[in-house]
């Protein structure tokens, strides 16, 4: 029952915020898009058990297939996501193909590798991509054929609440479905995991996939709402950025995801405020400071987790 | 005699230059009730994990129920009937007592795909998991998180997870491992109530516990079936008596 209430606040917490900040929606919606994209990672990470540094790259390729379509001439947004979130997905196929059959160290370097490799790619095809300028001259069409995006990110914000919602749902189905059970059972012991039945390489696989997608649409939605796509979206900067989000608010709590995006790029937004260009400097100090005092996120402060009962 | 459950050939396995596992050809019936002996590091450990496949063979087959499992991974054979208990307790922490349980009778029940279905309205699997928590004595603490389980519980929770599975074989080693001889013999009670159409081949040191619920009980040496037999005959073999019994043989 209060786990209900927990997901009924995450869920409309994002709307007290576009009433009480009115002005600061578009930073809103990245709020959000990143918090959709730390869920995506936790259920890698945090219930799968599954170590990564390049879960930009799916993010990314989520923003630069939106982008893509919408600047050749395909500017509907729903189905922009859709795309993008299964082409997300299929990247993911090989990807978690390759990381199931590794340890920790190997996944570290595949998923880094993969990230910086798509980099790279994005910067070098500047023809396609635009390059380190960015992907312009995207055209996105109205929200269901009626709500223009405008400028001062209304119909954005409510466009990226709405798939927050959505992913912020469909991971919590995932983790409490028998799926969601096999994820933390492979995480916790994954030579008993086999031993009780459990294809192991399988449901990690599929755990991947489920993730990338999520993040690809996530990507895609920003790409929709700024109408851009920077190189950036691919960096390893952002892939640590998620994991810091992630730790911040809690590994393995899917609302983790919201408070940590809030926290961090809150922090980030108001910090490099007071200092331009020192602000990573403060930074750095909450980083060593939230790993003494908050080992376990935020939510590990407010509700320890008794197993994995009920999460 | 019932029919054939388990049968290995010219089963091996090498580390190296070590034969841990040499030669072994063992059948299992049905509804079996066996124990597998031997002084520490005959390789009993090596044999189980290979029939169970977390090893694999370096050489010899395994056919179970008819079907080859040689070189099949673990979770297939699990699917086959096939399922182990560890000698060195080997759960879940972060899970509570009857979610693993519960989640070797998802498995078992080919649910463990269903990625959208909230388990918690799966009320058979679970109740099921409340039935093999009550036949381990363990019902008191199916809400626990297992990481704080006391050991004697844990190797309880170590055959209720390897009974999930349903298996028409199951593979103890040394279930009593680690837990007071008292309650060593109240365990092999729970274990030789299991219906026979659960047959079991455990590993176990204590010689009481292995003549009073082994029907027969294959001696491992060096790696090799040295002998194999019910209790009586092992028991009047002289050459076990003084390399395994560690009678007789003083200088
Ligand atoms: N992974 C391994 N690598 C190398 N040698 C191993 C490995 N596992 C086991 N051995 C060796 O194989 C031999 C058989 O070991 P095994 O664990 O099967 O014995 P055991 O009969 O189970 O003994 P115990 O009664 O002590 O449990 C031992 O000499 C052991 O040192
Ligand atoms: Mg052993």
């Amino acid at each position: 029952m209060t786990r209900r209430l927990a997901a009924a606040a995450c869920i409309l917490a994002p709307l007290c915020y576009a009433i009480a900040l009115p002005d600061y929606l578009v930073f809103g919606s990245q709020i959000l898009v990143m918090a959709l994209l730390a869920i995506s990672l936790d259920l890698l990470v945090g219930y799968a058990g599954i170590a990564t540094l390049g879960h930009a790259a799916f993010f990314g390729a989520g923003a630069y297939v939106a982008g893509l379509l919408s600047v050749h001439g395909w500017g509907e947004p729903l189905t922009g996501v859709l795309v993008a979130a299964c082409a997300a997905g299929a990247l993911g196929i090989p990807i978690g193909l390759l990381t199931a059959r590794s340890g920790t160290l190997a996944r570290l370097m595949i998923t880094l590798g993969i990230a910086v490799l798509l980099y790279e790619t994005a910067n070098r095809a500047a023809g396609i991509t635009g390059g380190a300028d960015g992907l312009q001259g995207m055209e996105v069409w109205p929200l269901l054929g009626v709500f223009d995006f405008d400028l001062a990110g209304k119909i954005g914000f409510a466009y990226a609440w709405c798939t927050f919602v959505l992913g912020f749902i469909l991971a919590r189905f995932v983790v409490k479905s028998p799926f969601g059970l096999s994820l933390e059972a492979i995480r916790d012991n994954p030579l008993r995991a086999a031993g009780i039945g459990i294809p192991v390489k399988g449901r990690l696989t599929a755990a991947f996939v489920i993730s990338a997608a999520i993040a690809g649409a996530a990507g895609a939605v920003l790409a929709q709402t700024t109408q851009v796509v920077a190189l950036n979206v691919l960096s390893v900067q952002l892939s640590a950025d998620v994991l810091v989000i992630l730790i911040f608010g809690g590994i393995g709590r899917i609302y983790g995801g919201l408070i940590g995006a809030a926290l961090y790029m809150g922090a980030h937004h108001w910090m490099s405020g007071l200092s331009p260009v020192y602000w990573q400097f403060w930074l750095g100090l909450v980083l060593i400071a939230c790993a003494f005092l908050a080992p376990s996120g935020i939510m590990g402060l407010m509700a320890p987790r008794a197993g994995g009962r009920d999460t | 005699m019932s029919p054939t459950l388990l049968e290995t050939k010219r089963l091996s396995k090498c580390f190296g230059v070590l034969r841990a596992v040499d030669d072994v050809s063992i059948t299992i019936p049905e509804g079996a009730r066996y124990a597998l002996i031997g002084p520490n590091g005959a390789g009993k450990t090596t044999l189980v994990s290979m029939l169970s496949g977390a090893l694999s063979s370096t050489s010899g087959d395994i056919t179970f129920a008819g079907v080859d499992l040689t070189s099949a991974p673990m979770h297939i054979r699990v699917r086959h009937g096939l399922a182990r208990t560890y000698q060195i307790t080997s759960l879940f922490p972060r899970l509570t007592v009857r979610e693993q349980v519960a989640l070797a009778v998802f498995e078992r029940d080919g649910m463990g795909w269903k990625w959208l279905a909230p388990r918690n309205r799966m009320t058979a699997q679970y109740e099921e998991a409340s039935c093999l928590l009550d036949l381990v004595k363990l019902g008191a603490d199916a809400d626990l998180p297992v990481g704080g389980l006391p050991y004697g519980k844990q190797r309880l929770l170590e055959i209720a997870l390897g009974l999930a599975a349903r298996p028409r074989l199951l593979l103890l080693d040394e279930p009593a491992a680690g837990i007071p001889s008292t309650q060593s013999a109240e365990l092999f009670e729970v274990i030789d109530a299991l219906p026979a159409s659960t047959a079991i081949l455990f590993i176990e040191h204590d010689m009481d516990l292995v003549f009073r619920f082994a029907k027969k009980i294959i001696v491992l040496m060096n790696g090799q079936v040295f002998m194999e037999g019910t209790p009586s005959e092992i028991a009047g073999n002289a050459s076990v008596r003084q390399i395994y019994l560690g009678e007789g043989g003083h200088d």
